[in-house]
């Protein structure tokens, strides 16, 4: 598929065949861990992070493309690494400087969101079913708390609605140790 | 509690971009001077932006399932094929929308071979994966000349029976008398199938599909009737005809007979996609006969 395809595919919800297209970039991505100290399992769950921020790019607000999804891609990735590395205590030895020319100019704003999101992302994980399962099909798929209680079995509308603050605030909570965990380890901007 | 859960529905409200300009204006005026409100705004910001993250995930892992495999494909030339299921199991892959992710049934597929050929040396077995599709539905039964009919409306007058009883493809009751003007189900049909990214279609969806089995199945004429499970394998080809198939759990002869046939005279289907090109799938469904007073009998194969 050809990046114009990749796109037209995310926009119309054809994520599966979007995703195993844009695998094909993996290699280039797994080649720079295995350089950089990282191994092979690293590299796909840095590559799947990069997916994940990506598609949230295509689908969300003004989205413009200024480089190749290939080049979009290695900055992300390059960049989360980088940033592995120093919690790691490491530093990226094969990162030439001359790379970050063709690195979009809003990258580091946009990984900077994303790294907060990906600490909800964590956080969210250690919920319990139920209240993810809430969560989810409130904020995600948008249905309403009627048919959350109905098909949850929750009392009612309200019960539902009570159960969705209890889980956010849980959430939020979790969310905040992390955050605070996580800054603590990183002693940078 | 009241007053936090209030303060929640508006950050929700705020960020969701559903407040009139006015409200918008006093809600952002009150950012400005309350510290504890701008902080919940970006807390819950980030966590709803982290369940979308979270949403994603069951179709990066499934993709990346479907990568690897087309990348070994070549060169392991049609030989033995294992999946390995490396997704991890979370539960956004126990939604509704991707129930099918669920249960992960291996089957080992003898090699494949030419109808009175010898295989070819390398062709080993070959694993297939299946994922579950329990289709939940709602059906009643209705009783008509002595007939048993499918019906999608509830009848008028009909007595509604627990959700739990069994409907047999069959056509025959699980329970209860001839006296019964309808009966409601709410049946878990579980046909298992090779994941693929578009799922092949039976013509008029999976209710027909199941409408379809009731009205074809016959049962055995026999002295003594039998109930069980017959599991049937089949492939839908990329044509949408029915390929290859065979009993995967037998009852005994003249009902595995019965199952093949009905599965072997299907109308065509409309095939599985892959990247928009039709592919072949495996799928495998267990159809269940039911004769009243009649347990459930060890399966003979």
């Amino acid at each position: 598929m050809s990046d114009p395809e990749i796109l037209e595919a995310i926009r119309n919800g054809r994520d599966h065949a979007a995703f195993v297209a844009l695998y094909t970039h993996l290699p280039k991505v797994a080649h720079l861990v295995r350089q950089n100290s990282g191994s092979k399992d690293d590299a796909k769950d840095l590559f799947q992070d990069a997916l994940v921020i990506f598609h949230r790019k295509v689908r969300g607000e003004g989205f413009t493309l200024t480089s190749s999804i290939s080049t979009f891609l290695f900055a992300v990735c390059r960049n989360l690494w980088r940033e592995e590395l120093r919690r790691r205590n490491r530093t990226l030895t094969n990162w030439k400087l001359e790379d970050q020319a063709d690195e979009p100019a809003d990258l580091t704003a946009l990984l900077a969101r994303e790294g907060e999101y990906s600490v909800a992302e964590k956080a969210l994980k250690t919920l319990g079913e139920k209240c993810l399962d809430v969560l989810k099909r409130f904020y995600v798929l948008h249905e309403p708390l009627q048919a959350i209680a109905k098909t949850l079995g929750f009392a009612g509308e309200g019960a539902a609605k009570t159960r969705k603050y209890k889980c956010l605030e849980a959430a939020r909570r979790r969310y905040k140790e992390l955050l605070s965990a996580d800054r603590s380890t990183i002693q940078h901007a | 509690m009241r007053n936090e859960l209030e303060l929640l529905e508006l950050v929700d409200r705020y960020l969701e971009g559903a407040m009139d300009a006015t409200e918008r204006a006093a809600f952002e005026q009150r950012l400005t001077t309350e510290p504890e409100l701008n902080v919940l705004l970006l807390d819950q910001r980030s966590l709803r932006e982290g369940l979308e993250r979270l949403a994603l995930r069951p179709a990066v892992a499934k993709a990346y399932q479907a990568h690897r495999f087309g990348k070994w494909k070549p060169w392991l030339g049609g030989a033995s094929l294992v999946i390995i299921a490396a997704a991890g199991w979370s539960l956004w892959e126990r939604m509704p929308r991707e129930v099918h992710e669920e249960p992960v049934i291996e089957h080992v597929e003898p090699a494949p071979s030419d109808a009175g050929s010898v295989p070819a040396p390398d062709a080993g077995p070959r694993t297939i994966r299946y994922e579950v599709d329990t289709i939940i539905d709602t059906v009643y039964r209705v009783l008509e000349n002595g007939k048993w009919r499918t019906v999608k409306e509830r009848p008028e007058g009909a007595q509604v029976m627990s959700d739990s009883t069994t409907l047999s493809p069959a056509g025959r009751p699980t329970t209860g008398s001839s006296k019964e003007i309808g009966l409601a189900t709410r049946t878990p049909l579980p046909l298992r199938m090779e994941p693929v990214e578009t799922k092949p279609e039976f013509p008029g969806g999976m209710s027909a599909f199941y409408t379809y089995l009731e009205a074809s199945i016959k049962h055995p004429d026999l002295t003594k009737p039998l109930s069980g499970t017959v599991e049937v394998g089949f492939t839908i080809n990329a044509e949408g005809q029915v390929e290859s198939a065979e009993i995967v759990k037998g009852l005994n002869p003249p009902y595995n007979a019965e199952a093949l046939r009905v599965i072997r005279s299907m109308p065509r289907w409309k095939p599985a996609e892959t990247d928009g090109k039709p592919v072949p799938c495996r799928l495998q469904m267990p159809m269940q006969f039911r004769n009243p007073g009649v347990e459930d009998g060890p399966g003979l194969k």
